[in-house]
C-alpha cells in the first residue's frame, strides 16, 4: 500500500488531526449478512457499534478493531466452555466421586 | 447580495399574500414515490429495513445533528476529494436517519448536478429541482420533493437542466437557497450532496455558505494530497470531521 494512500483509521487521524466520526466497513450492507461470522442481528450490532466511533470515547484505532472484530458474547461463551471442560478433567484425573456418580448414572446404568 | 434580498422578499411577499402558514407550503410540496428495493441494493436505508444497520446509523446522525446544533448551523455539506467515495450514500442515509429521528425537517439536496447520483437512485432526474430553482427561478416549494413513508425528509433533486448549467452556483446563490428553504420550514437541516473537490468548480461555493463540512474518505483509494488540496478549499473551522468509509479495518485482527 503506498504511504501516499489514507489507509486505515490512524491515518486519516494523522491527516485529519483527529480519528474519524465514523468507520463505515466496505461490506457494510446487504453484503454484512453474509460476511463469516457476523450472520447474526447481535455480532451484526456489533460491527456497527464499531462503525460509530465517538471521538470522546477515545477508542485507538487497534482497540476499535478488536471491539468490532470480537464480540463479548463469544468471548465468554469460550471461557465457560473452557472451564466446564477443565473442571471435568479435573473430577477425572482425581477420581472425585461425584464425576463416578455422574457417569455411573448417565453411561452404566443405561448400558 | 441584491439578489438574496429580492428573493427574501419575494418568498415574505408570497407567505403574506397567501397567507400560507409554514405547514400549508410544506405540505404542498409534491409526493414522490420512491423504489425502495433499489435504493436498498444501493445500501440506503428504507422504511422496515430488515438490516440492523438501521438501528445503528442513527447514532452516528445524532452526533452530527447535535454538533450543528452546538455551532449554530442548519446546513451541512457531505464532500470527498474524487468520485465514488461514498458521499451520496452517506448523504442519504443520514438524512434518512436524522428524519426518522428528530423532529426536526431535513432537506436533502443534490447540488452534484454533474453525476446526480442521488436524483438518479430517487428517479428525480425529470423532475423539477435545483437548476430549474436557480435558472428558471421556479418556486422552491415546487422544485422540492417527499416522500410519505418519512414524513420529516424533503428532497431537492438536481433538476431537468444541463449539467454545465449549475456551473454558473455561486456563494449567493446558495445563501438564498439556506435562506428561502429556512423560511418554508422551521429548524430545519440541511444536507448538501456536493460534487467531487477535484472534478468540479462548484465546491468553492460552498465554502462560505456551508456551516458545517465532513469529509469522506475511502480507505485505501483517497490520497493524502488529495485530502490536503481539499482542506485547503475549505474554512477548516467549519470542518466537523471525517468518515472512513469502505474500511476493511475491522476483519484484520
Amino acid at each position: 500500500m503506498s504511504q501516499n494512500v489514507i489507509y486505515g483509521a490512524k491515518s486519516v487521524e494523522e491527516v485529519f488531526g483527529q480519528f474519524p466520526l465514523a468507520i463505515i466497513p466496505y461490506t457494510d450492507y446487504p453484503v454484512l449478512r453474509d460476511y463469516p461470522g457476523i450472520q447474526d442481528e447481535h455480532e451484526g450490532s456489533r460491527i456497527l457499534d464499531f462503525a460509530v466511533v465517538n471521538n470522546t470515547r477515545g477508542f485507538s484505532a487497534k482497540d476499535s478493531v478488536q471491539h468490532g472484530s470480537r464480540p463479548r458474547w463469544r468471548i465468554m461463551a469460550g471461557l465457560l466452555l473452557l472451564v466446564l471442560l477443565a473442571a471435568l478433567v479435573f473430577a477425572w484425573y482425581f477420581d472425585l466421586a461425584w464425576i463416578n456418580e455422574l457417569f455411573t448414572r448417565f453411561f452404566l446404568n443405561r448400558s | 447580495m441584491e439578489k438574496i434580498k429580492q428573493a427574501l422578499e419575494r418568498a415574505r411577499a408570497q407567505r403574506n399574500e397567501n397567507g400560507h402558514a409554514e405547514s400549508t407550503a410544506a405540505g404542498a410540496i409534491r409526493q414522490i414515490h420512491i423504489d425502495w428495493e433499489h435504493l436498498r441494493e444501493a445500501r440506503i436505508l428504507t422504511p422496515n429495513d430488515p438490516n440492523d444497520l438501521f438501528r445503528h446509523f442513527p447514532g452516528f446522525s445524532v452526533t452530527v445533528a447535535k454538533n450543528l446544533k452546538h455551532n449554530n448551523g442548519s446546513s451541512i455539506a457531505i464532500i470527498s476529494a474524487n468520485r465514488g467515495e461514498g458521499k451520496t450514500v452517506l448523504a442519504a442515509n443520514l438524512a434518512i436517519s436524522m428524519a426518522v429521528k428528530s423532529t426536526n425537517p431535513v432537506v436533502l439536496i443534490d447540488a452534484s448536478a454533474e453525476e446526480p447520483s442521488l436524483s438518479q437512485y430517487l428517479d428525480l432526474t425529470d423532475q423539477l429541482g435545483l437548476t430549474d430553482y436557480l435558472i428558471d427561478s421556479v418556486p422552491l416549494t415546487d422544485a422540492l420533493s417527499c416522500s410519505s413513508e418519512y414524513r420529516n425528509l424533503f428532497i431537492l433533486g438536481s433538476g431537468k437542466r444541463q449539467i454545465n448549467e449549475l456551473a454558473v452556483l455561486s456563494q449567493d446563490d446558495l445563501s438564498l437557497l439556506n435562506n428561502e428553504l429556512n423560511s418554508i420550514f422551521n429548524d430545519v437541516i440541511l444536507i448538501y450532496d456536493t460534487p467531487s473537490f477535484l472534478h468540479s468548480i462548484i465546491p468553492t461555493a460552498f465554502s462560505g455558505s456551508i456551516d458545517r463540512f465532513i469529509v469522506v474518505v475511502e480507505d485505501g483509494v483517497t490520497s493524502k494530497a488529495d485530502v490536503g488540496y481539499l482542506l485547503k478549499r475549505i474554512d477548516t473551522e467549519q470542518l466537523q470531521g471525517s468518515v472512513l468509509n469502505k474500511s476493511r479495518q475491522q476483519f484484520v485482527s
